[in-house]
């Protein structure tokens, strides 16, 4: 498990010549073994700082510090599920969730470490399907699965369930509560959809224009319920601090 | 499910068998009839006979051989040539700028234009031909490999940065697989192509092979001869095709069904 502090973040873009500030000043921390959702209207920065998080793009200013279960400086393994599946065309399920280990890769390892994440999953009758055979939510499932594999101590999440129905959405959503509750991972999670960040997060960072504008402890008992009166409380403080509906 | 498709198979290559097989007629009949010379087109029970005696003497095979084997040789020299430059340039397109020019206006000229200088320059031995097949297999399969490394999907590469890779896993594991298809598509080209290449080559300036039989059944006034070099060109490219497409569903599984893709020339 891995915990972060993130200290006056700041990411810059130049585009057309024209300098544009997608993340502004960031300073938030989070803690280990802790769900994190990042929610914000389209545009206002969330993507870019879990990409800065997770190292994907270069910071322009401020620093990101890593500490592990006993506070001391870390350099913690980050699985990062994108938002589209991003599967290797010409592997299989299996071999797709055998992409995250560490090569030349045994098969007895892949096999002891990819068949329980698979079982875990339900996609043990898929192992030999290839990704152009799979349904949205399945190649979803793949990709997160891809990310268990490499036992990661922070999981980062960029709104993985855009794409998908509303069915698939839900039934994922409760898997990924599951995941949690079982695996006590640290896990941050972007999306729009100030519901599911309530309903997922037990901390929920506001973004707008690049900047966290408002954090949101959930206090309610986790997994938490859609139909608790907390749970529309949260959900009309989150939308306010957003400029309303 | 497995029977209906064998059944759609069969269908196609039944559909695919009517002109053949009308042409075939057209000419049995038409030779029956005397609606043509038989100089100029001997009839099929000749052209068969022939065949019989090419086989049975070794003429035929022994010229097809020495085809194949000069095919072979050139496809592979390209092959070895084309694909590791286009993984080079791929994967390091600042060089691009020095050798885009060069590699343009070579590959407008047609290898055939080029036999002239090379019989000059290395006589009339076998490097000639074998230099016309590399010319005309190298380019189909280099640009085909320069696309697919060049095209790779980015976020399939972030994919292998996520999870820590190298460049070198990156390549290994994400940019080769994803070239692949790409590569077999100028392969599959660039064989055809050196078929087609080497043929010309020997009509002009060889001694053996199934091009110069074909010009030497002319110079003796044999049609059945040189009917029977054409249909064996015809029959070995569409072999060959074949099973070098048959071999490629194999090697990349996950675009079975995609045989509409021509590549780049």
């Amino acid at each position: 498990m891995a915990g972060v502090e993130l200290r006056n973040l700041s990411k810059q873009f130049v585009l057309g010549g024209r300098a544009l500030d997608a993340v502004r000043d960031v300073t938030v921390s989070i803690s280990h073994g802790s769900f994190t959702v990042i929610v914000g209207k389209s545009g206002c920065g969330k993507t870019t700082l879990l990409r800065l998080i997770g190292g994907l793009e270069e910071i322009t200013g401020g620093q990101i510090q890593w500490t592990d279960v006993e506070n001391q400086q870390a350099t913690p393994k980050i699985g990062f599920v994108f938002q589209e599946p991003r599967l290797m065309p010409w592997l299989t399920v299996f071999e797709n969730m055998a992409f995250s280990l560490a090569k030349p890769l045994k098969m007895t390892a892949a096999l002891s470490i990819v068949t329980p994440v698979l079982k875990q999953l339900g996609l043990e009758a898929f192992r030999d399907a290839y990704p152009a055979q799979l349904s949205g939510g399945m190649a979803q499932r793949v990709s997160l699965g891809r990310t268990l594999c490499y036992d990661p101590d922070l999981i980062l999440m960029d709104e993985p369930f855009g794409a998908l129905d509303y069915f698939t959405r839900k039934k994922l959503q409760r898997e990924i509560v599951d995941l949690f509750l079982t695996q006590k991972k640290t896990l941050i999670f972007v999306t729009h959809d100030v519901t599911e960040a309530i309903y997922l997060g037990q901390n929920i960072l506001v973004m707008d224009e690049g900047r966290v504008v408002k954090e949101f402890p959930v206090k309610m008992p986790y997994p938490h319920d859609f139909g608790a009166s907390g749970f529309i409380k949260v959900q009309e403080e989150i939308l306010d601090s957003l400029g309303g509906l | 499910m497995v029977a209906v498709e064998k059944m759609n198979n069969l269908n196609g290559l039944l559909k695919g068998l009517y002109i053949p097989v009308a042409v075939f007629l057209s000419w049995a009949i038409g030779s029956h009839f005397a609606l043509w010379s038989s100089y100029i087109i001997p009839p099929p029970a000749e052209v068969a006979a022939t065949f019989v005696q090419a086989v049975a003497d070794g003429t035929l095979i022994r010229n097809l051989l020495i085809s194949f084997y000069r095919v072979f040789a050139g496809f592979m020299t390209a092959l070895l040539l084309a694909v590791p430059l286009a993984v080079l340039l791929g994967m390091n397109k600042h060089w691009s700028p020095y050798v885009h020019t060069s590699l343009e206006w070579a590959r407008h000229i047609p290898p055939l234009a080029t036999i002239p200088i090379l019989i000059l320059w290395f006589g009339i031995g076998e490097l000639p031909k074998l230099l016309i097949v590399v010319m005309a297999t190298f380019f189909p399969i280099f640009f085909n490999s320069l696309h697919g490394v060049g095209s790779c999907d980015s976020k399939l590469v972030e994919v292998g940065k996520s999870f820590c890779m190298n460049r070198r896993q990156i390549f290994r594991y994400v940019v080769l697989p994803a070239a692949l298809p790409s590569v077999l598509v100028g392969m599959r080209l660039g064989l055809g192509y050196s078929w087609r290449a080497l043929v010309g080559a020997e009509l002009i300036a060889a001694s053996s092979g199934i091009g110069y039989m074909i010009l030497d059944a002319e110079q003796l006034s044999r049609p059945d001869l040189v009917i029977i070099g054409i249909l064996t060109i015809g029959v070995m490219g569409t072999l060959i095709d074949w099973m070098f497409f048959t071999l490629a569903k194999k090697v990349v599984p996950w675009r079975e069904g995609e045989e509409t893709d021509y590549g780049r020339g």
